[in-house]
């Protein structure tokens, strides 16, 4: 192996120097000052990006809900480990505590301890491709470096199933976005453009009846989630179900839209509900308004983003 | 509590120091390297201890080795070999090509004539960068260098081999397909990719892509040719219908289309139009000296690069180039000759198009692909600069995104953007992108662009607008300065853009800096996108195969996208 050149050595020497100086005088303060409840947070948000948690390590929870994609991932329908599409369009996991279920098509299901087992158990199709019995993933995991202190610190002798979906639970269950222009006009911090005061009274006219609530995704006249029934597909002997209703927060960076991403374009989800066709004008004074509820800034938290985001 | 303190600063320190290792590019041979990276890892070490350290392609045309010994000896090479410490850096010939016109810039053309002209195209390895020269083989004299940071020419055979080697010899790959693959059945292994959160990412390492087609799915297996690995592997949906190939007799045609298409241009004279065309190594089908009536119209326009990715959050894909089938390592090629064809409008014909089509030798079977350039002139004076996808590619879940470059004739040229307040002038090198929320001008039109010819020509981007069943256009437009010293791309350029970045990263933002537009030449360059569909009825950018009467056809959908120039009063 080649010598590296003297001056790389010294500067190697004084990185190393000035870490164990910001160790020593920040170290304890940060191991110490942290609760149980923030580093379940610190280790769901490690096995969020972790693509180790997956049965050929080519798939993390990140690969489906990218932060830089509002916490989707882009395809009309999920992709599977093995290429197989999923059921459904990737939903976001931002505002979870603004929906009353956790999943596209199941009313009754309000946990999501349970609704983690699908990506990671289930088999129709492999989105993880985890089996309960395969704790051999775990073992690895616990033994390193991005684990094992952690795991001291919670007590933990070593990772297991419960402790990973508790983990994962946490850290979702704390990811949010709503802090959009909208959201500041409320505080009377900005000011809505005209096309964008025209788009919320055309939001208020014919949307805000499914699309109500802090999250815009609430039903004002039933106070759920469920919206009308829908065809699971665009095929013309597809089952019909039941679907919840998506947010309208981030949709320009979350596209395609609907359960199963038939739509490319938000304009193309305007006249699903048949209530009213808009005109030019109108498509583009909605838009406008729906421009105003992007809210990116979370993508300068580092809770956010891929706390393993070093080359492998 | 001290044990974790002690276990974060050593995993820091040795952190700090395999960074430095891998940047720094030193050539690290380990137990679990396989016996053939071994041997390529020593010969590069030899190679980087030796007086010449270059690696040559040694190509058997004594002219052609003549050439890359010429550059790899030449001064000018000299700053791409030692880095300012003096370290020697890896710097590796890709290609010794026979320069075709389209290699050249006027002012060139003199110094390296046809016959002792050729294009060497070079990689460093440890800045990542490409080079490009032209060397005249009778005066030994390099006649011209360019070098593009954070960009890789196509890659040579030996490389090609050597990824799939990698890919075949994989335990990973094995387990991964259930058999170990031959090498017979890795394709596109030449084509460029790149892996998120890897140092393929964003093309930061040269990645190519030996792709295994096993049923409806494709196992892409992702080679660091840096560093002589496999970094991961990815399952993509192929789709399901049956695509056989059909296209191989057509080989025959190369010869014919490089004499005829690529070593010389051809005219059209029609109506009012008067233009050059000639393919390119790398670009397309190009265009030149346009002229309407007896305005100059284009300098020139063509299709750069190819973009396909096929995942929006792992971004791998392909960074494609289309080009003659000859003197270019082009991965898709044009095996039919341009066709000149009659514009209609209903059933009148409106102006006359030319068209060219590039096809992967398999299509439409999958993991092959199928591009077209077409140009339409309007016996009114509007022209379409436009290109499609064909299918079928390797997913059902692809984004294709061209990057055109098109470059107005005459000096004094004005570019205008039109806003909620009406027309913008801009004032510096920029991009903008074209969605839902764009607001046109009562004409559709996003741009105008003046010449000081006293011509204007409003801009109008794909909306679905034009027939040809185009969904729209999405598309980054950047405008800059047209540089009379510097090569910025009128010369063939090679693949400028990864494949697989999501946001104005196209390739063309290398060449923005905000440099003021002066009122000066300027330089427009379209980078679309389109994402293709298999779904039953909504087919886009795909092609399926199905047996008619016996007979195996094809049915395609192309996606076409491209703006419309329209001659304002």
């Amino acid at each position: 192996m080649k010598r590296q050149p003297s001056f790389v050595r010294i500067n190697s020497m004084k990185l190393c120097l000035f870490l164990v100086a910001a160790i020593l005088v920040f170290g304890f303060k940060i191991e110490t000052g942290r609760t149980p409840l923030e580093l379940k947070k610190e280790l769901g948000h490690r096995l969020f990006y972790d693509k180790r948690l997956s049965e050929n390590g080519t798939k993390s929870c990140a690969t489906c809900h990218d932060p830089n994609l509002g916490f989707t991932d882009g395809y009309r329908k999920s992709i599977g480990l093995y290429g197989d599409e999923t059921r459904f369009n990737s939903p976001s996991v931002l505002n979870m505590d603004g929906f009353l279920t956790v999943s596209w098509a199941d009313s009754a299901l309000h946990s999501l301890v349970v609704f983690l087992e699908r990506p990671m158990f289930g088999t129709t199709p492999k989105e993880l491709g985890l089996t309960k019995s395969n704790v051999a993933i775990l073992d690895s995991m616990s033994n390193t470096e991005e684990y094992k202190g952690l795991l001291e610190e919670l007590g933990e002798p070593k990772l297991d199933w419960a402790t990973v979906e508790s983990a994962l639970v946490h850290y979702i269950s704390n990811l949010y976005s709503r802090n959009s222009k909208f959201d500041q006009l409320k505080e009377k911090k900005v000011k809505l453009s005209k096309i964008e005061n025209l788009g919320f009274k055309i939001y208020l006219k014919n949307c805000q009846r499914c699309h109500g609530g802090k999250d815009f995704n609430s039903s004002l006249e039933g106070g759920n989630n469920f919206s009308a029934i829908f065809s699971e597909s665009e095929t013309s002997n597809s089952t019909l179900l039941r679907v919840r209703i998506p947010s309208l927060r981030n949709l320009p960076i979350t596209a395609p839209y609907m359960h199963d991403g038939r739509f490319d374009k938000i304009s193309d989800c305007f006249n699903h509900s048949k209530a009213k066709a808009f005109n030019e004008d109108e498509k583009l004074q909605l838009l406008g308004f729906l421009n105003t509820l992007i809210d990116t800034s979370y993508l300068k938290n580092s809770y956010y983003l891929d706390p393993l985001q070093h080359y492998k | 509590m001290k044990d974790n303190l002690f276990r974060t600063l050593i995993f820091c320190c040795i952190s700090v120091f395999s960074m430095q290792l891998a940047f720094g590019q030193d050539i690290l041979m380990t137990k679990e390297q396989p016996g053939f990276v071994q041997s390529e890892l020593a010969i590069i070490k030899d190679r980087l201890n030796s007086s010449q350290p270059v690696r040559l392609l040694k190509p058997t045309a004594p002219s052609m080795a003549l050439a890359e010994q010429i550059v790899a000896n030449s001064n000018q090479l000299a700053p791409f070999i030692k880095d300012l410490n003096g370290s020697i850096m890896r710097v590796e010939v890709f290609g010794v090509f026979k320069a075709l016109p389209s290699d050249k810039s006027a002012d060139i053309a003199s110094k390296c004539p046809d016959g002792s002209c050729y294009k060497v195209e070079l990689y460093n390895f440890s800045i990542n960068t490409a080079i490009t020269t032209l060397v005249n083989t009778q005066t030994k004299e390099v006649v011209k260098m360019i070098s593009i940071k954070n960009t890789q020419p196509d890659i040579p055979s030996y490389l090609k081999d050597l990824a799939i080697k990698i890919a075949v010899e994989s335990k990973t790959i094995e387990k991964a397909l259930g058999y170990k693959p031959n090498s017979t059945q890795a394709q596109m292994a030449g084509t460029k990719t790149s892996l998120n959160k890897s140092r393929c990412e964003r093309s930061l390492h040269l990645c190519v892509a030996p792709t295994f087609v096993q049923g409806d799915k494709a196992l892409w297996s992702i080679v660091d040719l840096t560093e002589m690995k496999l970094v991961g592997i990815r399952w993509t949906k192929v789709g399901e219908s049956e695509a056989r190939p059909g296209f191989t007799e057509r080989k025959l045609q190369n010869e014919y289309i490089t004499n005829c298409f690529c070593e010389k241009e051809s005219k059209v004279e029609k109506n009012q139009w008067k233009l050059n065309y000639q393919l390119t190594s790398s670009d397309g089908l190009k265009i030149s000296k346009v002229e309407f009536g007896d305005k100059k119209i284009l300098d020139q326009a063509k299709l750069v690069d190819w973009h396909v990715s096929y995942s929006n959050t792992d971004g791998f894909g392909y960074s494609d180039a289309v080009g003659c089938p000859f003197f270019s390592t082009a991965a898709v090629v044009a095996i039919d000759p341009p066709e000149v064809l009659e514009l209609k409008e209903g059933n009148e014909i409106v102006g006359f198009v030319l068209q060219q089509s590039f096809f992967s030798e398999g299509w439409p079977a999958a993991c092959n692909y199928n591009y077209v350039q077409r140009y339409e002139f309007y016996n009114d004076g509007r022209f379409r600069i436009s290109a499609a996808s064909v299918g079928r590619g390797c997913g059902n879940n692809g984004t294709y995104r061209p990057v055109f470059r098109i470059a107005f004739a005459s000096e004094m040229q004005q570019f205008h953007e039109y806003t909620q307040s009406g027309w913008n002038k801009w004032d510096s090198e920029k991009w903008q992108l074209q969605n839902e929320a764009t607001i046109y001008s009562p004409e559709k039109f996003q741009y105008k662009i003046s010449l000081n010819t006293k011509l204007r020509f409003g801009v109008e981007p794909g909306q679905g607008q034009f027939n040809d069943g185009g969904r729209g256009d999405n598309a980054y437009m950047y405008v800059t300065v047209a540089h009379r010293e510097i090569d910025e791309g009128d010369t063939d350029l090679m693949t400028i853009g990864p494949c697989c970045n999501q946001d104005y990263q196209q390739g063309p933002e290398k060449f923005v800096n905000s440099e003021p537009l002066r009122d000066g030449k300027l330089v427009l360059w379209y980078s679309a996108m389109m994402k293709n569909d298999d779904r039953p009825g909504k087919e886009y950018c795909w092609a399926k195969g199905f047996l008619e009467d016996g007979v195996f056809k094809t049915l395609s959908f192309p996606c076409f996208v491209g703006p419309m120039f329209i001659p304002l009063p």
